[in-house]
Order: structure tokens, then sequence, then C-alpha cells
């Protein structure tokens, strides 16, 4: 019997926001030498517009600013490293490309999620349709900092990684990002109803394969 | 049981992500987008790409009868042939002048980056078959895999085959160099033939008459470079970068600093090279170099003066030239700073350092 089988995790089935936890915002870097002084960094909107108008220094500061949280999603639905330079440099690529459509700038994060969801999803159906013809061995489990929780997360992301990328993405977002239902059913691109559907049914076929 | 993951999962589930990674994705990303604004300046707008797309099927088609009408005769004969296809994806030559880099999307999937006045004529280029006569300058090669696919450059009298490899060939009048970035060579003189895998560069010396010098059998005459002379195995940049991440995640500063003044050093042309310094710059100042690491923000700005990490260097260097008591070298960065990027994240920081 696995370790996870033996000690159930309690989980609050609330996202982090609806428990008001409400991630804080990126600080700008403060130097750490020279002397002490305010710095205001220019907006999300404002970096947009300069860098639809082609300024490099503009979108290197956007990429500074997100390329963290754009990894951090990408490495826990991608469940490991491998991919993950090619996963945010894809991100950033297609976001320049489509910058001047953005029609909100201050969503410029929850754009980029969706951009580098939609890479992922690319890359899970890939791996899955090659896992299927060749029979390659799943990917491993990402790092896990606490090594209390590495044989559970390694067991959950060997379940995770039977699934498809359709019922993978929505349940990783929602119970391991803590992604709301409606921001699920954003960054996926799907309606609310189907989010909801596809939760459902990851988290009933997770169920099975983690039975002792 | 509920699949249910424990509340600090996603806090412990944090990506490997450091300042190294993120800039050399970074790097990636403005690559590419150099890249793609590049072949899309080289490309025609669509409506010409429309009208090209008739005028070349109907020449394709009249090509054919041609083909097959004189297939003997161009079986034979080493004239230019080129499809019309092929024609419209590439020019049959393409020189460039100056630093200006240009890049040629093949009819195969294959690039070729011309630099440093370079000059190249595309003999043929067919599904199966590429060959490409490069005069003068550097060209970098991205040649696609494809093992169906005979890819030829011919330089100065050497010839070089190539199956899915990124390599380049420099032509100058004493020289021919081959350096293999990825993958594998085959270079041959018509005499002899090397292989050349990644990491490897081979520099062959052209005659008057435009031969190269790979029939040098004298072993007491100059040295041949075939034979006798030991191929120059430098590490490449992207093995001394992660010499240098690994150095610096176990902490030896010192060895990174080796590492990155190697690629530096060996790699100038590499795109690498920016990032590099600048890192150079954060390890020398956490070695307590602070003139060195001001030393090396200031090459990070003049490697790229237009880069991504310009500002940021140019800043970074008044702040060690500060720490290291160079007053006055840190108030013309400062300055410089200021003039440059009067709007800039560090301009508050600059101007105290212009102004104390």
């Amino acid at each position: 019997m696995s370790t996870l089988a033996l000690t159930p995790w309690a989980f609050d089935w609330r996202s982090p926001r609806a428990r008001g936890q409400v991630p804080s915002r990126i600080v700008p870097n403060v130097p750490a030498r020279g002397p002490a002084v305010q710095e205001v960094a220019p907006d999300d909107a404002a970096l947009v517009a300069q860098a639809s108008a082609g300024s490099e220094r503009a979108f290197s500061m956007l990429y500074r600013r997100h390329a963290r949280y754009v990894a951090g999603v990408a490495y826990r639905l991608l469940g490991g490293d491998a991919e993950l330079d090619d996963v945010v440099q894809e991100t950033f690529c297609d976001a320049h490309a489509a910058l001047a459509s953005l029609n909100e700038p201050a969503g410029l994060r929850a754009w980029l999620a969706r951009i580098a969801v939609r890479r992922v999803h690319k890359r899970l159906a890939k791996r899955r349709r090659w896992r299927w013809m060749i029979g390659e061995a799943a990917q491993g489990a990402p790092l896990v900092s606490d090594p209390a929780q590495r044989q559970r997360v390694d067991a959950l992301y060997e379940a995770l990684g039977t699934l498809p990328a359709d019922l993978r993405l929505p349940w990783t977002l929602h119970h391991v990002e803590g992604e709301t239902l409606p921001d699920v059913a954003a960054m996926c691109e799907v309606s609310l109803a189907t989010a909801k559907r596809r939760i459902a049914e990851a988290a009933e076929r997770l169920e099975r394969k983690l039975q002792p | 049981m509920k699949p249910t993951p424990p509340d600090d999962l996603k806090a412990s589930l944090e990506p490997p992500w450091d300042e190294v990674r993120e800039q050399r994705v970074l790097g990636r990303v403005m690559d590419e987008q150099r890249r793609r604004a590049a072949a899309s300046a080289g490309q025609p707008g669509r409506r010409r790409v429309a009208a090209g797309v008739a005028v070349v099927f109907v020449a394709a088609a009249a090509a054919a009868v041609l083909v097959v009408q004189r297939r003997a005769h161009v079986m034979s004969t080493p004239a230019v042939v080129a499809s019309a296809g092929a024609s419209a994806i590439a020019p049959l030559t393409a020189p460039t002048s100056g630093d200006r880099e240009q890049t040629m999307a093949l009819a195969d999937g294959s690039q070729a980056t011309l630099v440093r006045e370079a000059g190249l004529q595309v003999e043929e280029q067919r599904a199966d078959r590429v060959r490409i006569v490069q005069k003068r300058g550097e060209v970098r090669y991205d040649v696609r895999a494809d093992p169906s696919r005979d890819f030829q450059v011919r330089a100065g009298g050497t010839s070089i085959k190539v199956n899915g490899t990124i390599f380049a060939v420099r032509v100058s009048a004493d020289y021919v160099e081959v350096r293999v970035e990825r993958g594998k060579a085959e270079v041959d003189d018509g005499a002899r033939s090397r292989d050349l895998v990644s990491g490897e560069s081979l520099r062959v010396p052209i005659h008057v008459d435009g031969s190269t010098d790979a029939g040098a059998s004298d072993p007491d005459s100059t040295p041949d470079p075939w034979a006798r002379a030991p191929l120059p195995q430098a590490p490449s940049a992207a093995s001394l970068q992660a010499d240098a991440d690994s150095a610096r995640v176990a902490g030896n500063n010192g060895e990174a600093a080796v590492a990155l003044r190697k690629l530096v050093a060996l790699h100038p042309k590499d795109p690498r090279v920016p990032g590099a310094l600048f890192t150079l710059g954060r390890v020398e100042r956490s070695r307590g170099r602070d003139d060195e690491s001001a030393r090396a923000f200031e090459r990070c700005v003049a490697a790229a003066p237009k880069g991504p990490l310009a500002a940021d260097a140019l800043a970074e260097a008044a702040a060690s030239w500060a720490s290291a008591g160079a007053t006055a070298a840190a108030k013309a960065d400062a300055a410089k700073y200021l003039s440059r990027y009067p709007d800039g994240p560090s301009a508050a920081r600059m101007r105290a350092l212009a102004s104390p």
C-alpha cells in the first residue's frame, strides 16, 4: 500500500483566492547596493504599449516580471523540468507576436498563463501520443522541496500522466495551482460547465488510479 | 479516497528557475524574435507571394517539360540548376555587406545566415539535393535533418557535406574555415576528407590558384592542417555556460568567473556573450571584486548596446564603480545612463550617483 493511501491529504477544495490568500504582486527588484531610492517601475499596460511599438527593453522588462510565474505554472502542469525552457520561450514568443491584439494589458499575466496552458497542452498531447505509439516511459515527477511529500507527489504525477491533457490540465490548475473554476475555464479556453465536468472526471479517474 | 493534494503542494513545487536560466531563456526569446523579423523582412507581401506562386507554377510546368527533354544534359553538366519553386524561396545569389546579417530560408527548410561581407550562390536546391557555392565571407548554416537529402556547400575548393548540422563556413583570401556547432560535417577537398563533430573546427589554406592545401605531403614542409595540425577543440559556448551555471549553483564563483571569461574569449560572436558578461559582473561583485564587476558590465553594454541587458548593465556598472570607490567612473556611467534612459527603471538611482 502506498504512502499516499495511508495518509489521505486534508485538502480545502476552495482555491487560495477563495480562501482569501491573494497572491502578492511582484515587487520590482531593489538594488542591493547604492542609495536606497524608491523606484517606480512602469505598469504592465505601459510596457505592453511600448513593447507593441517595438521596444525590446519594454518587452524584456515584461519578461523579467512574469517569466518566473509562467515557469512555475508550466512546471507544475508539465510535471517536470525537461521541457520547461522551451515552453517559457514559446509562451513569450507567442505573446510577443500577438501583443498588439491584447485588449486588456492589465490582464497580461492571465493572458500569458492561457498561452502557456495552450503550449503545455500541445506537449502533453504529443507526449501521450508517443507513449501510446512506442511505449515511452512516463516523465518523472517534479522535484519537491519537502522530502516528506515526495512519494505522494510522485504517485500523483504518475497518475496524472495517465490522463489526457484535456482532463489533466483543468484538474491541476484547480487543485494544484489553486485557480478558481471560472479562471480554469478561461485558461483552458472552455466553458465553465466543461471545466467543471472535466475536473470532476479527472478526479474520478485519479481516485481510481490512486486506490490502494 | 479523493485525490486531494496538500495545501502547500504548490509552494513545494517551485521550478529550479534562477536568474541565469531566466537570462538564458530571454536570450533565446529575443533571438527567435529577431529571426522571425529577419525572415518576414526577407519575404515579400502576401499579394506578391500569391502572384509569385502563380508565376512560379507556370514556370515550374515549363521547367518540368524542359527538364524531361534535356535530362541527360542536366545530369552531365554542372550548370546552375535551380527549380522555379526554389528560386521563389531563396535568391540564387545572396551577398550582404558590413555587419548586417541576412537569413535565407532554403527550400528544404534549412537556413543560411550571411554575415561579414558574405556571398553565396545556390546552385541547386531540391527536396533531395542542395548545392551551395560560398564565394566569400562567413555563413552560418542551420541544416534540417533529412537522411534522404544530400546537402553540400563548396568553398574555395573544399566541399562540406552535412545532414542535420549547424555549422559555419568562413572564406577568406588565405583559408576556408569550417566550424561545427552541432552535429557532424564531412569536409573534403577531393583528395582527403575529415569528419568534424560538434565543437571542432578546421582551417584549410587556399593556394593562389584557388585550390586548398590538402595536397601537401612533405612532412618537412609547412604543417599540413589535415594530417598534422591538432584540431582546435575549444569547449563550446554551451558547455562553458553550463560549467558556469554549475559552478554558481555549487557556490564556486571563482570557477564560474573563469568559465564565463573563457566563453567570452573563445566565442566572442556567440549570442550568449552579453548574458555571460552580465552574469560575470554579478559574479565578480559577489567575490568583492567591484572594479572587475564594473568592467564586465561595461563590456556587456559594449557587446550589445541595444540589447535587452544594456540598460541594466550600464546601471550596474555605475553601481559597481561606486562600490569600488571610483567615483568619477561611477558618475560617468550614471550620466551615460541618464542620457540614454532618462525614464529608465534605475534613473532615480543613477541621478543619486551622478550628483551625490
